[in-house]
């Protein structure tokens, strides 16, 4: 590359490639949609390719100029020094302000393209709706970047030589997949709003975008979800803090536009399968790429949060919170024009039917999603009553005893899911719980026995309420276990008692007919593989040492007899001892950990100083049962003191979370053109194609 | 007989009361004051609270050595005023003097404050502040 073209001049340069392509795409799809010119739409399709090429080399330019260390751009000075590892300069490139914009507008591009490239020839007013609306999101994104979020600026100071890079604490794999598994998650959100709502500008009635919108959504859930989770994998494993989840404002904004993707999967199956819910979808559609606006606006706006990420407050915050209200005002402004094409073409007569509980699924979900909001934004709500600036912040307890309960009831009505399948009114409901509820008693019952080393730190009041609400959460979890395992097992047998030929075409037809549904069914099953997690390791974990305020840590010596933790004991067995990493000083100490069989495992806790900066590094033990972390808090000669939790089925958080993505992934795939009879959601047959299509069918 | 879109109403209705009860419930449970230092002083009735309070930690008295597990410091306002607070346990990694802190618990002997939670505003992403004089610190 010749001197004179620097990293700054080629990111600045396709910046307006980029802004031009999309006004050009939005413009050329706005004619195809008015005049209805295939033409015109392979004009606008071929600038949105255009737009992602541009978008692709400022991201390479960028990279470029991290990996050159071009100091230059205040971007690439602020966020990577000369020596960091070179993985950690790939992912400074998105651990700045403006360098995460770079990304989520560029992976929204490249989705769009995708998308674009992807969606056949079919209806030609519709696909160009879609393509303006995607495009229209672009230009917003390109004006960003290059007027107010732009990572090409150049800083005219000199570099300061005491720069430490990018924060040692986000120097972990994880954190360097959670942003962008987020950003994929916020881009994905807005194919289906583009597609739903493409398709209500065109007044289209088929439903042939709905499997497309459903496979994106599955897309978008899975990327918001894996990105949550290494989020939460981070800051269990890397933070030490004795926990993966604190009810952050930061959190808890990424957790909002969850609840309505979640709620944009489900609900548009309805508008599939039976041309209801579509309401439900057009809202939840919405929400969700609006509701990754709001997040971006309440992490980017600590003025109105307080959070341990805390992020100063920027400009940008507000043009993302005008982002989430233009796309909020021309949703509403869609629905009222296109009123008539949202009334389902049949009424819910049954709420005991799978579109009743699904109905109800999506209420909880939008209450859910509303009470972290409100819990989020309280500070703010209650800053005018109270007279005070930062008013009432609501701790975790406010969205335990809100948000939880509403989780379960959820819960219970995806355990009731595979019976309301197969039967519409409550007394084949009732008979058909009798083998799971019963079966749920035996695990409940056996859970109250192999549970009862897990006391965790509570007194005996608030011990026997949290075990009391946590059996009744096994219950419902064993519940829904066996609802979906003999769902399985009936379709799998039945299956193969049809097949004419043999066990293989049994075998082929099961999955030809129902891998769709069973790749949905397994996110279920991850999903009360997570709970049972949060249901061992919320409530029941034990510390070593008492944590609440006031109680200060004893110190721990060599010669101190193992101390009592839940099952185990702990006993130190090496004084502190320092060493050199790879870029950090650290101090280390050992720990025996013995178990009830007299197994012993070794865990060694360190501190680490990157600069100036120090970092805990906790220890672990993981089994199935139980994870053992071990802080090491300070050291005073060979004096320690430390903190040690033991979290009860830990790793079915993780292990749950890896089920889930597996089965969005799978969905994903899946998802077909058009429902398998079997996929109906009653095994009378239903028509595929209703009468009265006064939808948006 | 009564009809389904009746059944529906009361419904709705039994869902939106249990929905508000559990709205009061919670935040009857979790409300928390977050004060500033002035206000936590200025006001009594705090005292006998668990709040949350910000501030700067002060550079004055504050022992942080490599290892320590324990750390007391002087919490400083807006407006100058202070409070002594104590802290055992995790100390975050980002802690220094001239931080930005939030500390939450309740009032102990001696007028100290004893902080059971010590978040500091992580240096993380996002920078918008480019501190004095516009660039960042």
């Amino acid at each position: 590359m010749p001197a004179n073209i620097t990293p700054d001049l080629v990111g600045n340069w396709s910046f307006v490639l980029a802004l031009l392509a999309s006004a050009v795409a939005l413009a050329a799809a706005i004619v195809a949609a008015v005049i209805g010119s295939r033409r015109w739409l392979e004009a606008a399709t071929w600038a949105m390719h255009a737009l992602t090429a541009g978008l692709t080399v400022a991201l390479m330019a960028l990279l470029a100029g991290f990996l050159d260390n071009v100091f230059r751009i205040e971007y690439v000075a602020l966020n990577s020094t000369a020596n960091m590892p070179w993985p950690y300069k790939v992912a400074a490139l998105w651990a700045g302000q403006e360098g995460s914009v770079l990304l989520w507008a560029w992976m929204l591009a490249g989705m769009s393209s995708i998308a674009l490239a992807l969606r056949g020839r079919e209806a030609l007013k519709s696909t160009a709706a879609t393509t303006a609306i995607l495009a229209a999101l672009c230009v917003l994104f390109c004006g960003l970047l290059l007027w107010a979020a732009n990572p090409f600026r150049i800083t005219l100071e000199a570099v300061r030589a005491d720069r430490q890079g990018m924060n040692p604490l986000l120097q972990d794999p994880a954190m360097i997949l959670h942003p962008p598994a987020l950003f994929l998650g916020y881009a994905g959100s807005a194919i289906p709003f583009a597609l739903m709502f493409g398709a209500l500008l065109a007044g289209r009635k088929d439903k042939d975008w709905v499997p497309s919108a459903r496979r994106w959504a599955a897309a978008a859930w899975l990327f918001l979800t894996v990105g949550i989770l290494l989020g939460a994998y981070w800051a269990y494993y890397t933070l030490g803090w004795g926990g993966y989840w604190a009810w952050d404002p930061v959190e808890n904004a990424s957790l909002l536009p969850w609840f309505t993707a979640t709620g944009v999967m489900h609900s548009l199956v309805m508008v599939q399968r039976r041309g209801t819910l579509k309401f439900w979808s057009a809202a939840m559609t919405t929400l969700t790429p609006a509701l990754c606006f709001f997040a971006s606006f309440l992490a980017r706006s600590s003025g109105i949060l307080q959070s341990v990420h805390s992020f100063p407050t920027s400009p940008i915050g507000w043009t993302f919170l005008a982002m989430f209200g233009l796309t909020v005002l021309y949703s509403l402004a869609m629905v009222f024009w296109r009123y008539r094409l949202l009334q389902g073409e049949r009424p819910l007569e049954n709420w005991v039917s799978l579109p009743g509980a699904l109905t109800l699924a999506n209420v909880l979900l939008v209450a859910m999603m509303l009470a972290v909001a409100v819990g989020t934004m309280y500070p703010w709500i209650s800053a005018p009553f109270t007279e005070r600036e930062g008013g009432v912040v609501l701790k975790g307890e406010f969205y335990n005893t809100v948000v939880l309960p509403m989780g379960m009831l959820l819960v219970a009505l995806m355990a009731l899911g595979p019976i309301l399948r197969v039967t519409k009114d409550l007394a084949g409901l009732a008979r058909r719980s009798i083998l799971p509820a019963a079966a749920g008693v035996v695990v409940t019952a056996a859970a109250a026995l192999l549970a009862s080393p897990w006391n965790g730190d509570a007194d005996a009041d608030s011990l026997r309420l949290r075990t009391i609400w946590t059996l009744v959460c096994v219950f419902v979890v064993a519940f829904g276990a066996v609802t979906l395992f003999e769902d399985f097992l009936r379709t799998l047998s039945r299956s193969l008692r049809d097949a004419t030929v043999g066990l293989g075409e049994g075998l082929g037809r099961f999955v030809r007919a129902h891998a769709s549904r069973y790749a949905a069914m397994s996110v279920h099953l991850g999903t009360l593989l997570l709970v049972l997690g949060v249901l061992g390791s919320g409530p029941f974990k034990t510390h070593l040492f008492d944590p609440t305020p006031g109680h200060k840590r004893p110190p721990i010596t060599l010669s101190d007899d193992p101390r009592n933790l839940g099952r185990y004991t702990l006993a130190l067995t090496s004084p502190p001892r320092d060493f050199e990493g790879p870029n950090y000083a650290a101090t280390e100490v050992e720990f025996l950990l013995t178990g009830p069989g007299g197994s012993t495992v070794t865990l060694t806790p360190q501190s680490r100083l990157f600069g100036e900066q120090r970092m805990g590094h906790p220890s672990f033990r993981s089994t199935l049962r139980d994870d053992v972390q071990v802080i090491l808090e300070g050291w005073d000669g060979e004096v320690v003191f430390a903190q040690a939790i033991v979290f009860p089925l830990m790793i079915w958080v993780w292990l749950g979370g890896c089920v889930m993505a597996a089965g969005a992934l799978a969905c994903v795939v899946l998802i077909r053109r058009k429902s398998s009879p079997d996929e109906n959601d009653a095994p009378a047959p239903l028509p595929l194609v209703p009468p009265a299509p006064q939808g948006v069918q | 007989m009564i009809s389904s879109h009746k059944k529906a109403i009361v419904a709705g209705l039994i869902l939106a009361a249990a929905g508000g009860y559990l709205l009061y419930a919670g935040v009857k449970a979790g409300k928390l004051s977050y004060l500033t230092v002035e206000e936590f002083l200025a006001d009594k009735s705090f005292r006998t609270q668990r709040v949350r309070l910000r501030g700067m930690v002060s550079k004055e008295e504050l022992s942080l050595r490599a290892g320590s597990a324990t750390v007391s410091f002087w919490l400083v306002g807006e407006k100058g005023g202070k409070l002594r607070v104590s802290f055992s346990g995790t100390i975050p990694d980002t802690f220094a003097a001239d931080r930005e802190v939030v500390v939450e618990g309740t009032l102990g002997k001696d007028d100290v404050f004893l902080a059971g939670q010590l978040l500091t505003k992580c240096a993380s992403k996002y920078e918008g502040d480019k501190g004095p004089g516009g660039r960042r610190p």
